[in-house]
């Protein structure tokens, strides 16, 4: 059994590009993990397709973990791409905690852009 | 920049260069003769094909065979040899005609049923012209003999001949696209480059024009579709001759219909490639063809040929998302413009003639980007409002980068 949590420290998840992201991450599990990674990844998601591949922006390592514990680290968000939601395309970022070797994820959607939120392509007319 | 913001624009005049006149007046000579013989080949074609069509309408008649075989005519070809007494109007006739079309080209195996069919002294029907009464066939309409005559050669040369010429010109378009040096254009570099707003100190680059969708299905049309349909066509038809068979025409002239659709498609594109190259057209040179995110872009344009038709000219920086869906196994490109910023929006001739316009690209704006079956896209559209004409609208694709990217590199 594994219990995974991730949390991002004040701000209620908003982000502007550039900025710094405070992550604290939390599991528990009862059989030896390799490692854990903390990652600040991106995605797009198009219309009648699948998500595309994560791109992970940064990451934080952590290897041969406690069966318990928690883990706070400081990943700084790019200027670019900052996330947007359009009709046909939207770009999302995230922060995700992964297990090694059975890439057990929990992930929290971030909002990051101009303004702590994604640029809206289509604002309502 | 507000969408409906207008802004004082530098007119520049371009300068119209005189060396091509000589390839342009040569190339003119070399689409409109072979162009006229299509026409006058055609004309004869559809003046046949209107005669065998109302051939349906002839007045129906009993009659009596008098003579039927298989002859032979002057270049010693099987020919239907046949003679029938009719009468008409109180009068007596003898017609010789099987049909209208040609009485050689027919498969011979063809010819020998005809023969047989109608035995001398048999009593049949033919078909009389009310407007001349000696003139009377067998068998009105299209028959295999009229699908097999010199008029549906006559006509395909005709078309053939339009689809090459359309290919030429396209090749030729290609070629200038490809060859023709900014200096070639009819620009002055030095002429390219403002004084006082330009900042950069680079000469302006010319942007090319995305190349619309139906110059594209025109050249896969021409390249494509006549060897494809011909090449069966004609293994089709060489077996017929071998084996005489009627029927393998048949089938030829399925191959054939083939081709036509295909010379349909290629006459549709081919007349809106010809639309188009009759537009006034427009060129863009940017002092970029990467600019960034809130940073400058400067856009130059000049529109040659065709101007007094121009009731107006808009310009537009124009940001899409685009993304391929595949519905019932055909897959269509759907298009969402997201910032819309006007460069120019005229309708002065001098102002449309050329003229340089400074804009900024706002800040937090999605810049280009690419993924598998999406992309954010960025271009300069121009958009003219062409008196009694279909309106052109040319796009010129540009890379917007990130803003960040700027920094990088400096």
């Amino acid at each position: 059994m594994i219990e995974l949590t991730i949390a991002v420290e004040g701000k209620q998840n908003q982000f502007e590009p550039g900025e710094v992201v405070d992550i604290r991450a939390k599991w528990k599990c009862d059989f030896p993990l390799a490692a854990l990674e903390v990652r600040l990844v991106w995605h797009t998601e198009c219309m009648d397709e699948e998500p595309s591949a994560i791109v992970i922006s940064q990451s934080s390592r952590i290897e041969s973990p406690e069966a318990e514990g928690t883990h706070r680290c400081q990943l700084p968000l790019p200027e670019t791409p900052f996330g947007f939601l359009g009709k046909l395309i939207s770009l999302k970022w995230g922060v995700e905690l992964v297990t090694f070797p059975d890439l057990e994820a929990v992930r929290l959607d971030l909002s990051v852009g101009p303004g702590g939120k994604p640029r809206v392509l289509h604002p309502a007319e | 920049m507000g969408r409906d913001e207008q802004h004082s624009v530098d007119p520049v005049s371009p300068q119209l260069d005189k060396s091509k006149e000589g390839d342009r007046v040569f190339a003119w000579i070399f689409t409109l003769l072979p162009g006229v013989m299509a026409i006058w080949l055609s004309y004869i074609c559809v003046g046949s094909f209107s005669k065998i069509s109302a051939s349906n309408q002839w007045i129906e008649t009993r009659c009596r065979v008098i003579q039927s075989e298989l002859g032979v005519d002057d270049e010693q070809r099987k020919v239907i040899d046949i003679r029938y007494s009719y009468a008409f109007n109180h009068q007596n006739y003898v017609g010789d005609k099987y049909d209208l079309g040609d009485k050689a080209t027919a498969p011979r195996l063809w010819k020998q049923r005809v023969v047989n069919r109608h035995a001398v002294g048999c009593e049949t029907v033919c078909f009389i012209n009310p407007q001349d009464p000696s003139q009377a066939v067998l068998e009105p309409g299209w028959t295999t003999n009229v699908v097999n005559s010199e008029s549906i050669f006559f006509l395909w040369c005709g078309l053939s001949w339009v689809g090459f010429i359309c290919l030429v010109v396209r090749l030729r378009q290609v070629h200038f696209e490809d060859d023709t040096k900014p200096e070639d254009q009819g620009w002055e570099p030095h002429l390219a480059l403002s004084s006082q707003d330009s900042g950069s100190g680079v000469g302006l680059l010319p942007l090319r024009p995305e190349r619309p969708k139906f110059q594209e299905t025109l050249r896969r049309a021409i390249l494509y579709g006549p060897v494809r349909g011909l090449g069966v066509a004609a293994c089709v038809i060489l077996f017929a001759f071998v084996f005489e068979s009627g029927e393998l025409l048949l089938l030829a002239l399925i191959f054939f219909l083939g081709l036509l659709c295909d010379m349909w498609k290629m006459g549709y594109c081919g007349l809106k490639v010809a639309l188009w190259r009759f537009c006034p057209r427009p060129k863009i040179r940017t002092n970029t063809a990467t600019p960034n995110v809130n940073g400058p872009l400067e856009v130059e344009w000049s529109l040659t040929g065709g101007l007094p038709t121009v009731r107006s000219m808009r310009i537009v920086l124009k940001g899409r998302e685009q993304t391929e869906v595949e519905k019932r196994k055909r897959s269509k490109i759907l298009r969402e413009t997201f910032a819309e910023i006007v460069i120019v929006n005229t309708a002065n001739p001098f102002e449309m003639t050329g003229g340089r316009q400074k804009v900024v690209i706002p800040a937090g704006t999605v810049p280009s980007m690419e993924f598998r079956k999406s992309r954010i896209a960025w271009s300069i559209d121009v958009e003219l409002d062409v008196a009694w004409w279909p309106n052109p609208v040319a796009s010129f694709p540009i890379c917007v980068l990130p803003a960040a990217c700027k920094e990088l590199a400096a």
